[in-house]
């Protein structure tokens, strides 16, 4: 459990979110939901709640039906120019990691700092190996990321939304495309970045992870936010009884 | 079945080999293809020329078809249905008119009279004996440049269809999270094409790329029925003037052969490579 940091201002401020899907289903309903700067925040829920597509809503994969998400207080939604110059502020892990495939595993980290940022090849280099070295893949800059196993891959494409020096991260069920070995070192690199203040969204199914790795718990289920609290609250009593089942499930 | 295909095989190797009365001269053929001259360097021959022009038609069309292909196939992925429509007009009338009526219609459109191929010629020629010499290596003849370049775009424009296909096939499976990735980055439309989906998209199509360009090869004899001298329009003439007709053309029957063969093993050694 993180302390201290729980006072920053709001770095993303979701106000009554609604996504219908234009086969008519409707994703998301009036979320609202604010993640503070240096707050990690876990989102947990059953297949189809809504998680993925909150985070594609935020980051702008998708766009929103109604409501407003604001970025360190800025209105990003009807802002097609803002949103799109905002895109690099919110660094995006996915599921299946979608690295690459035809760069080094360094090319994968710097491509954006250089195109997008504009930076200098040796300076997003240099940060680039720093941010290898956090991962602990110094030695991997020059491989083919399809060469290395998928907790690698996964701490590459990490390492390739950090080097954007985004806002926030968020994470959409980072490790559940991994064999189970895999995991914790993932997961152990997302530790480090919460304790040393990153702030972040985080998707996942480690309940262990959600129980003590975040300053926040929401539990989603059918597109809406139904509990929210600190999570050994929401572990050990939670209010309500769509949370009791899901908990009865994902425990035993 | 079995038993009439063998009855007709050996039908037909008797016709060739025993009631055949044809007097083969194969000895004259070689100094067609390569040959030394006076000074003893050597020096392409008719049909070794053939080839070449053969090969540098081929290398034209396919670069533009290629440059083409891909404006179609992105024309008809993009937003514009102005576009989109335009596009697909273009790939379905290429793939629906004979490549050599496609070529006679460049032909006398482009080389007749849309464009002022002898200035060109004559501007090229003023630029002197060095770039002349390059153009016509690149190229044709000056005087031939008329003709050389409707038949490279009716080519082009023929297997552009083609290559459309295939960029089109490959952009529309490319992976969607290679997209969202890309975008996610802030990477903008043109840099997503550019820098993640179009190099992966080469990448996997480059062996039908290649198949492509072993068939633009093939394709390209039709340019002889507008008398410029590639292989087959050079065999026609070999054959009119020394009469071998059988050895003319089974040579060059074999010149095709045996360079698509080797260009094909080339393409797939460079693959695995
Ligand atoms: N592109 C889409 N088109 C139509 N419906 C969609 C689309 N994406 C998601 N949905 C639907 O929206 C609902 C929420 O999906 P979402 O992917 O956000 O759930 P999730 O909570 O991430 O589930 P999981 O744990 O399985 O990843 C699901 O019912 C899903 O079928
Ligand atoms: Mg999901």
């Amino acid at each position: 459990m993180k302390s201290g940091k729980q006072n920053g201002g709001a770095c993303i401020e979701l106000r009554d979110i609604s996504k219908t899907f234009p086969g008519g289903h409707q994703a998301l309903k009036k979320v609202s939901l604010t993640v503070r700067r240096g707050q990690t925040v876990l989102v947990i829920g059953p297949s189809g709640s809504g998680k993925s597509t909150l985070l594609r809503c935020i980051c702008g994969l998708e766009e929103v039906d109604s409501g407003s998400i604001r970025l360190d207080g800025r209105e990003l939604t009807g802002q097609p120019g803002l949103r799109d110059r905002m895109r690099p502020e919110l660094g995006m892990v996915f599921q299946a990691f979608n690295l690459f495939p035809h760069l080094s595993v360094l090319e994968n980290l710097t491509l954006a700092p250089i195109r997008v940022r504009g930076r200098k090849k040796a300076e997003a280099e240099s940060l680039a190996r720093e941010l290898l070295l956090k991962v602990g893949l110094a030695d991997k800059a020059g491989a083919r990321p399809a060469q290395r196993s998928g907790g690698q891959q996964q701490r590459v494409a990490l390492a390739r939304a950090l080097a954007m020096n985004p806002k926030v991260m968020l994470f959409d069920e980072p490790t559940s495309a991994l064999d189970p070995e895999m995991i914790g070192e993932v997961l152990a690199v997302m530790r480090d970045l919460a304790d040393e203040g990153s702030t972040m969204l985080v998707v996942t199914h480690e309940i262990g992870f959600a129980r003590e790795a975040g300053d926040e718990l929401i539990f989603m289920d059918e597109g809406e936010i139904v509990e929210q609290g600190r999570a050994p609250d929401f572990f050990e009593r939670p209010r309500t009884e769509r949370a009791r089942l899901f908990l009865d499930k994902i425990l035993y | 079945m079995l038993v009439f295909l063998a009855a007709a095989l050996g039908w037909l190797a008797w016709r060739v080999l025993v009631d055949f009365k044809y007097d083969w001269q194969w000895a004259d053929i070689p100094q067609y293809i390569l040959h030394r001259d006076s000074g003893g360097r050597f020096q392409l021959g008719t049909l070794g020329q053939g080839l070449a022009l053969t090969l540098r038609l081929s290398v034209w069309a396919s670069a533009l078809g290629l440059a083409l292909g891909l404006g179609l196939a992105l024309a008809r992925l993009g937003a514009s249905l102005y576009l989109r429509l335009a596009a697909r007009s273009l790939v379905e009338l290429s793939r629906n008119i004979p490549p050599l009526v496609l070529l006679l219609v460049a032909f006398y459109f482009f080389g007749a009279q849309a464009l002022p191929w002898p200035r060109l010629a004559a501007f090229i020629r003023d630029c002197g004996p060095g770039v002349q010499w390059l153009a016509e290596a690149a190229t044709v003849r000056l005087g031939d440049l008329d003709v050389f370049f409707p038949a490279v775009a009716a080519l082009a424009i023929y297997e552009a269809a083609y290559f459309s296909e295939i960029f089109r096939g490959a952009i529309q499976a490319a992976d969607r999270g290679q997209w969202e990735a890309a975008w996610c980055l802030g990477l903008s439309r043109l840099q997503q094409y550019r820098l993640i989906v179009l190099p992966q998209v080469f990448r996997k199509t480059a062996p039908q790329l290649a198949g492509q360009f072993i068939s633009t090869l093939k394709e390209s004899s039709v340019v002889s029925v507008l008398s410029l001298a590639e292989l087959t329009y050079s065999s026609m003439k070999l054959a009119a003037t020394i009469h071998h007709l059988f050895e003319i053309w089974l040579t060059a029957a074999a010149m095709y052969f045996i360079f698509n063969f080797l260009l094909s093993l080339l393409f797939a050694r460079l693959e695995r490579a």
